[in-house]
């Protein structure tokens, strides 16, 4: 689910912030700039996770330094076919919406969900028909899902002129993932846990 | 802006949380030298460290050990499991040999039935189970 990606940035460290350690300057300059961010095709950036290299400073305009910096991120960019858990936020006729703690927007495409699923219109849920036996995927239930694909969206500023026509192109997130619920064991995580594991826990 | 590697190498969920924790305790104790004023750092980290700690936190990573995980590594090692499947394991910790099989790629042509069993004992033994009320709200 998480990886590490090596970056190299140049870093400006103002004034205020030569009475701390070089180090832990950099590190609240890092993170201030990329910290919940998502980077095209990288993924969303957690933190850092530490730094490799750091060049001399250069005095800028401000009296600042500027230095050359390479670091190496936490990021969350699942791959694909990895299992994931998330809960169900909300469910269309076109699918059911997953978040997790940190991440919006997973989705599981109506395509991607059990054979012999149903979309029950009034209630606004799925429902899973297996022999002859309903499973209902409420909102909030945990949902273990497959990641099938990826998309990235480039947030490039819209000229003034074109704003009120392609607002809506500006509301798709930068990164968002595809998943799917087809294969035994996948689906809310309820279903599938077995009754003696529970015995063997105690026991234990 | 420049990524050098964009795949460096591969996190578990374990080691995340175990540097976010560090990394908080590192704040919270340099705040506490400082005075709290330094103890906050930007809003963003601020939020996404929250955020997925809260996460792992329900997920198994959040009772695994690093002696755990190492001795699972080696007993697990007797199988010939792709590196991504290792990692969904640790991550996932599956319970039952349907989460099994959607962690191991066609398992049902790569292993025999007991080797499978023997594969989800192995998981049991090493791993500890993740925090109770994930099952008990699921």
């Amino acid at each position: 689910m998480f990886i590490l990606t090596t970056f190299t940035d140049l870093l400006h460290l103002p004034p205020p912030t030569f009475t701390h350690p070089t180090a832990t300057a950099l590190e609240d300059q890092i993170n201030a700039k990329y910290a919940n961010k998502v980077v095209h095709n990288i993924g969303l950036c957690i933190s850092l996770f530490d730094l490799s290299k750091v060049s001399e400073g250069m005095i800028g305009q401000d009296g600042g330094a500027h230095a050359n910096v390479e670091f190496r991120m936490i990021v969350f960019r699942p791959f694909k076919g990895e299992v994931l858990t998330g809960r169900i936020s909300s469910a269309t006729a076109a699918g059911v919406k997953v978040r997790t703690d940190f991440f919006d927007e997973v989705f599981v495409p109506a395509g991607g969900l059990f054979d012999g699923c149903l979309f029950d219109g009034k209630e606004q849920v799925w429902i899973w028909r297996n022999d002859d036996q309903d499973f209902y995927m409420d909102k909030n239930e945990l949902i273990r899902f497959r990641v099938e694909g990826e998309v990235f969206v480039d947030q490039l500023p819209v000229p003034p002129h074109l704003k009120g026509e392609e607002s809506s192109l500006h509301k798709k997130p930068p990164y968002a993932i595809t998943a799917s619920c087809q294969q035994a064991g996948l689906g809310l995580v309820s279903w599938w846990v077995e009754e003696d594991e529970e015995d063997e826990e105690g026991a234990e | 802006m420049k990524v050098l590697n964009p795949r460096a190498a591969f996190l578990s969920d374990y080691e995340v949380l175990k540097h976010l924790t560090e990394t908080k305790n590192r704040y919270i104790a340099f705040g506490q030298s400082q005075g709290t004023a330094h103890a906050m750092k930007s809003s963003n980290l601020e939020t996404i460290m929250k955020e997925v700690k809260d996460y792992l936190q329900t997920t198994p990573a959040a009772t695994q050990s690093e002696e755990a995980i190492s001795n699972f590594m080696q007993e697990i090692s007797a199988f010939a499991l792709e590196k991504a499947e290792l990692l969904m394991m640790v991550n996932c910790r599956p319970s039952s040999i349907a989460e099994l099989d959607c962690i191991v790629e066609e398992m049902d042509q790569r292993f025999s039935e007991e080797e499978s069993a023997e594969m989800l004992r192995v998981v049991k033994r090493n791993l500890p189970p993740g925090p109770k009320e994930v099952l008990g709200s699921g």
